[in-house]
């Protein structure tokens, strides 16, 4: 019985040290590891020798006593070093003893003054009746009184040190009691085993046994290493070696002792092979058995990352992979920063707002998202406290990290760009995230990333499906979606419609081109989104039609917001230097469900017939759909003329001839009223009007763009109205001030004739008439055939009449020196095929000099 | 975790790299920083008065956007707002405010708001000039826990002053004396008292002006033996065994004995005007070579050499945002005030040129743009023996409308003709000089020619010295504590022949500048 608990012990003893062992060698070293193995390792050859000793093997049992001596002297030093590595007390005095005290010891004991002698006896024991040997030992001590006391001394300076920091709150109690305990326990034991009747019960080893453990959750508690992964190899060794230990005592239980000489060493030789294989076999085995879970999940999560390639909703595939990272690594929160294109920034998940109660957004150059595109690989946290470029970060971000409490961000890249960064938080066990994890998190974000990317290329297709690509708004097919959706959701409450067109478009886009045209588009439609912003849907009808559904709009709410937006589109169409600049104003119908319309076909058309009410009141108004409204063309609204105005590109004629000589009463008003003020321009204008026809005509131009030209041509200088009388029949150069004033009459001719509606089809060519074919002419320095044809025809012929007339302070020059000034400004003022076409017609007499009427 | 933490588990590289990380940046990286940094700073002030004021109500769009908008600045333009401490006005609560003195100011003093952001910042600048100075090679450094620190420097509401501040809690050094303990007693006391406790106890940090290191290095050899001696059985084995090593030299070599024979210095650190040209004589005395560091109350602590100690100080990267107005621009300054220089940013510096420093603060602080007169030469661009890949500095002086003696002392042209005044001596013209006696001791010289109407009775130049000495006391400058700490004569003068001055003037045409003339004119005065 004896024998079989002493055996138990050592075996017991030897297999915890060996795992202790295993744990420490497979641990990240640093000094506090290394020393615990150095323990560790006195602590297995104590065991052993003990147990060598009691098998008296050769050298004797006298020297193995001394092995184990030393080993038990060398302790005090290591638990010392042990000690304060974990409790930073450091005592140099202690320390001197220690070193000391220990060669001395060492000295005594192999010159054997510490233990003089050891025997081992046989005495007989009664066992289940029977009478059967048992060890025991008969040890001199001589010196080793003293070391025992030694040891004591020490271990219990050192828990008396420790308790003094724990009282002083300098240190922590946890993690290092049970050191403190387990040691107490060997000095007790050493004291112990001096009595001989205690002797034979190996007490030095059981206590040793009880130290272990004690390291084992000191080890645990203090988390000084990766403690679960070693667990699992170090389980798969400890078992084997179990299984050695086993045999190893059986073998020596049950051979005698000369088979024991042979037979031992080869089976331990054999033993160690077959359990090599067996080791291989159950380290695979107990992973399983540890990862079990985990290693499913996993499975599970790159099966997810399979199918994500085939998701293509952004949402469905950001809240499945959050949602699958989170449960699979058991973190707190997990988040996802996707990139905006539009505002170069990354946009933090709603999960953010309900962690920390607001949103965030990270600029698209923080460092984070830089070091994670360069490198990438995961960012922890440690990371961005020690690498200096995060020194780059704004107290905002690295609130933000702080609130999230970022532990690791993944790059989410796709084409080599950084689409998104998943940012995960600590887990929830407190561990923290493995190189495996890292691997896992990287591949999956690489998938991940993928179909997001596929999820994006998705959104923006759909999106411009849905949008109009030159103004941002919804286009006509969602906006017949929506409001058919809109009339659902209001049920019996009111749903306004506006309908909304920009005035004077066409001859906008006529005289600024359609480049300008499109720019005006996209400004009308911004101050719609401003306005209108979540209250409703804007939306870009058709050319220069919008249309705007606001639910739970009455028709005056509606009125008012609709004003704010005409108001708004004036202040900015006619907030310009001049009139010649800018003149856009909108008009509006509106229409609302369920009072004015019982359907959204009815509210369309209702509203469509209110804006042709504004249109026909004066526009830049807004008309709210009446019960007697119907259907009345506009005088305005004139319809284009087919034929030549592709060639001719810049003007919109009314629809019968006879509608323009209905204005010729208008337009001889106009310029009798100039006749009054300056007879010169008032001849000019008409001699100016009789050359521009003739060219207009020459080049191929149909009758009513000739009389178009004509009338331009009688209105092109009304303008100069408004120009002082002096500057106006000033002798002599003007100056640069004068000039500058006389230059404002294009302006002031297009604010007149801006306000006749009818005659609006002359203003292209008025408002270019001193346009310069190189660009340098004025008020808006376009060139070439920018230039309405229109207008270069009228800037040569008021330039040859102006040249050709004879005023008070000088006389008009001959044809011929007109014509040649003519041709020497060809390419440069004047377009020179135009020129051309004048000189050819001179030629043939159909253009000549022609006296005052 | 704090520092203290990561020494507790050892974790040296982590804290270099934390600390120290900064030397191995690009210069790229470095601009990165700055950049990012100032552009937080320009979102800050945006939305205070102040920084509306000094962005005339717009927000830059970029950091070149901010130096075209915002003007050249001094304290002038803060001063209604600081002075007042009108915290409404400010980008940023602030947790601290600085004092500094205001040499031809409106009040004795420039008050300077700290916010917590530069609080932090300045922590851990602080740590790594520390980490720096014990360190001989890169990556590692002999800073523990315990270390007794001597801080000779001046304490709160000084710059200065926050060191013990910011490092409370962050790391458990022992300051020499504790500072808590000795609040009220002047700053001389507190340094002896210091010094006193570090040579019987051991100091292992050392940080002071670097007039003052000098001074202790040279007081040593007397207090030593009386301080050692009376605490003999207080000492530890080791600081008496030294002694008596030191004793035994003294004894039979004649030997001095010097602070490194009795302390195991791990890092000595200096800052202040003047000390540069003394470095190896403190190396000599401590036996470690020592670290310069470059502050001051406006931009903060914002320099320090690298473990080498020899190539220069770097600008810590997140401290300010830095501009410098080349030589040739501030020559075009000098002859017209309103001239506005053009600055170049820390990759646009020339190796070997001179610059006035330019500092906007980062992190909440109050200054952009901020002229606060600090010289400084590009040493280098990079530097391939320690591997720092951005410029390196030698702080120069002062602009010259300033004399800085040691570091202690600022003078200017007011405060010495406030002098001449009150002292009611018959004085005519001046010219003031800083210069440098045989021991690298800096001095002021005073230049100065008799009154017109004085020609009778003449004056020594002695007793002008004294005279002034006296009165100098009345214009904020303790003349006294200088000499005490200089252990020299911080003022000499030299008489002028009446009219000499004026008559440089004439001949050359211009006006004589009164603090530090051009190089070559006070010898052509006294021809």
């Amino acid at each position: 019985m004896l024998d079989f608990f002493i055996w138990l012990i050592h075996s017991v003893s030897l297999i915890s040290y060996s795992f202790l062992l295993v744990v420490f060698a497979f641990s990240k070293k640093d000094k506090l590891v290394k020393i615990a193995i150095l323990m560790v390792a006195l602590y297995m050859i104590w065991t052993t020798a003990s147990l060598f000793m009691r098998f008296d093997l050769p050298p004797g049992t006298l020297f193995w006593n001394r092995i184990m001596a030393a080993a038990i002297i060398f302790l005090p030093l290591i638990v010392y070093h042990f000690m304060a590595l974990f409790s930073d007390f450091h005592s140099h005095l202690l320390k001197y003893i220690g070193y000391i005290g220990t060669a001395v010891s060492l000295i005594l004991n192999f010159t054997g003054q510490m233990f003089s002698q050891v025997t081992v006896q046989m005495i007989p024991q009664m066992v289940d009746g029977r009478l059967v040997p048992a060890h025991y030992f008969d040890v001199k001590w001589e010196w080793g009184v003293v070391f025992a006391f030694m040891y004591a001394v020490i271990l219990l300076a050192i828990g008396f040190a420790y308790c003094l920091k724990v009282l002083e709150k300098t240190l922590k109690a946890d993690g290092i009691k049970a050191i403190i305990a387990g040691n107490v326990i060997i000095v007790a034991a050493i004291i112990l085993m001096a009595l001989p009747w205690l002797n034979q019960y190996s007490l030095g080893v059981l206590a040793g046994v009880i130290n272990a453990v004690c390291i084992m959750i000191s080890i645990y508690k203090y988390r000084m290493l990766e403690f679960k992964f070693v667990f699992k190899k170090g389980a798969a060794l400890l078992f084997c070696m179990g299984l050695l230990v086993l045999g190893y005592i059986y073998l020596s239980l049950t051979l005698d002792e000369t088979l024991k000489m042979y037979v031992i060493p080869a089976v331990t030789a054999l033993s160690i092979c077959g359990v090599y294989s067996l080791y291989v076999k159950f380290n695979r085995d107990i992973d399983k058995i540890f990862i079990s879970t985990e290693y499913q999940q996993r499975q599970w999560l790159f099966g997810f990352s399979v199918n994500l390639a085939n998701k293509l909703e952004l949402d469905e595939i950001t809240d499945t992979f959050l949602e699958a990272v989170k449960s699979v690594l058991r973190v707190s929160h997990v988040f996802l920063a996707l990139y905006d294109r539009d505002n170069d920034t990354y946009t933090l998940s709603a999960g953010a707002l309900e962690v920390a109660g607001r949103g965030y957004v990270f600029a698209g150059d923080n460092p984070m998202a830089t070091w994670l595109n360069d490198n990438n690989t995961c960012l922890t946290r440690d990371h961005i406290r020690t690498l200096p470029i995060f020194k780059a970060l704004w107290d905002s971000e690295m609130e933000c990290i702080d609130d999230m409490d970022l532990e690791l961000a993944v790059p989410l890249k796709s084409r080599s760009h950084l689409i998104g960064m998943l940012i995960l938080s600590k887990k929830q066990d407190g561990s923290t995230f493995t190189i495996e994890d890292m691997d896992l998190l990287l591949s999956l974000g690489g998938s991940t990333a993928v179909a997001l990317d596929n999820a994006f290329s998705y959104e923006r297709a759909k999106s411009e499906a849905n949008t109009d690509s030159l103004t941002g708004l919804f286009n006509h097919r969602h906006f017949y979606r929506e409001l058919r959706q809109q009339i659902q959701e209001v049920g019996e409450n009111p749903l306004s419609l506006v309908l909304l067109d920009l005035d004077m478009f066409k001859l906008y886009n006529d005289m600024y081109g359609h480049v300008e045209g499109d720019k005006a588009l996209e400004t009308v439609a911004a101050i719609l989104k401003a306005q209108v912003g979540d209250c409703g849907v804007a939306a870009r009808y058709g050319g220069e039609e919008f249309v705007i559904i606001l639910p739970f709009y009455d028709s005056e709410r509606a009125e008012m917001l609709t004003e704010k937006i005409r108001q708004a589109v004036q202040r900015t169409f006619h907030g310009g230097p001049g009139d010649a600049h800018r003149f856009l104003s909108i008009s509006a119908g509106i229409c609302t469900y369920p009072q004015a319309a019982p359907n959204g076909e009815e509210l369309l058309q209702r509203a469509d017939i209110a804006l042709y009410s504004a249109k026909n009141s004066g526009k830049n108004t807004v008309v709210i759909y009446g019960p007697n409204m119907t259907y009345a063309p506009s005088m305005t609204d004139v319809p284009v003329v087919p034929g030549h105005l592709e060639a001719i590109g810049d003007l919109r004629l009314p629809s019968a001839l006879g509608e323009s000589i209905s204005h010729s009463s208008a337009i001889f008003a106009l310029t009798a009223t100039i006749e009054t003020k300056d007879y010169y321009t008032y001849g000019h204008s008409q001699k100016v009007a009789e050359y521009a026809s003739v060219l207009a005509a020459g080049i191929g131009l149909d009758d009513w763009h000739v009389k178009a030209i004509m009338e331009a041509a009688l209105l092109h200088d009304i303008g100069k109205i408004g120009i002082p009388e002096d500057i106006l029949k000033k002798v002599g150069r003007l100056t640069e001030d004068e000039l500058e004033i006389m230059r404002r009459h294009v302006d002031m001719s297009v604010t007149i004739i801006k306000h006749l509606p009818t005659l609006q089809y002359v203003l292209p060519a008025v408002i270019g008439h001193h346009e310069n074919w190189d660009g340098t002419g004025y008020p808006r320095n376009i060139r070439g055939e920018e230039i309405p044809i229109s207008a270069r025809c009228l800037a040569i012929s008021d330039s040859f009449d102006a040249m050709t007339s004879t005023r008070p302070y000088r006389s008009g020059c001959s044809l011929d020196h007109a014509l040649r000034e003519l041709q020497e400004k060809s390419g440069t003022q004047f377009d020179p095929h135009l020129v051309d076409a004048f000189v050819e017609l001179t030629q043939l007499k159909r253009i000549s000099l022609t006296p005052l009427q | 975790m704090t520092l203290n933490e990561l020494l507790k588990q050892k974790k040296y590289k982590e804290i270099w790299q934390r600390y120290c990380g900064f030397a191995d940046l690009t210069l790229r990286e470095y601009m990165e920083i700055q950049r990012r940094l100032m552009m937080e700073q320009i979102e800050l002030m945006h939305s205070c008065e102040l920084g509306q004021r000094l962005m005339q109500n717009k927000k830059p769009a970029s950091v070149e956007d901010f130096r075209r908008l915002v003007p050249l600045t001094t304290y002038d333009d803060y001063a209604d707002i600081l002075l007042k401490r009108n915290i409404s006005a400010l980008p940023t609560e602030p947790v601290m405010w600085i004092e500094t003195t205001w040499e031809g100011g409106i009040t004795p003093v420039k008050l300077i708001p700290y916010s917590e952001g530069m609080i932090k910042v300045y922590r851990t600048v602080i740590i790594a000039i520390v980490l720096l100075a014990t360190s001989k090679k890169k990556g590692s450094f002999s800073l523990r826990r315990f270390d007794r620190f001597l801080h000779c420097m001046a304490s709160l509401p000084y710059m200065t002053g926050l060191i013990s501040y910011v490092l409370d809690g962050e790391i458990d050094v022992t300051f020499l004396p504790d500072p808590k303990e000795v609040e009220g007693i002047s700053f001389h006391q507190r340094n002896r008292m210091g010094l006193y406790m570090g040579m019987s106890g051991g100091i292992d940090i050392f940080c002071g002006m670097g007039s003052f290191v000098v001074k202790a290095s040279e007081q040593f050899h007397d207090i030593s033996s009386r301080i050692l001696f009376g605490s003999l059985f207080q000492n530890s084995f080791i600081v008496n065994f030294k002694l008596l090593l030191a004793l035994i030299r003294k004894k039979f070599w004649h030997q001095d004995i010097l602070p490194k024979d009795i302390l195991d210095l791990k890092g000595l650190i200096y800052a202040g005007t003047d000390a540069v040209h003394l470095r190896d004589h403190m190396e000599k005395c401590w036996g470690v070579k020592p670290l310069e560091v470059f502050g001051g109350a406006e931009p903060s602590c914002i320099a320090a050499d690298v473990w080498s100690k020899d190539g220069g100080m770097v600008l810590f990267p997140d401290v300010c945002f830095y501009e410098f107005i080349p030589e040739s621009e501030r020559a075009l300054c000098d002859r017209d005030p309103h001239y506005v220089p053009k600055t170049s940013l820390m990759d646009e510096l020339v190796e070997g040129d001179t610059y006035e420093l330019v500092f906007s603060n980062f992190k909440g602080g109050a200054f952009l743009r901020y002229r606060a007169g600090y010289v400084f030469q590009c040493l280098s661009v990079k530097n391939d023996e320690d591997g720092i890949l951005f410029p390196q500095f030698r702080y120069v002086n002062r602009v010259s409308a300033v004399i800085d003696i040691a570091g202690f002392i600022r003078i200017t042209e007011k405060t010495i003709q406030q002098a001449i005044d009150l002292s009611g001596l018959p004085l005519g013209d001046w010219v003031a000089v800083k210069e440098y006696n045989a021991d690298h001791k800096p001095f002021l010289h005073l230049y100065i020619e008799m009154g017109e109407d004085s020609l009778t009775h003449m004056l020594d130049a002695e007793t002008i010295r004294d005279q002034l000495t006296l009165y100098f006391r009345y214009v904020n400058l303790d003349e006294q504590d200088l000499e005490a700490l200089l252990g020299s004569d911080p003022l000499v003068v030299t008489m002028l022949s009446h009219g000499v001055i004026s008559g440089y003037e004439s001949a050359k045409g211009c006006t004589l500048r009164k603090i530090d003339p051009p190089a070559g004119v006070i010898s052509e005065l006294l021809c």
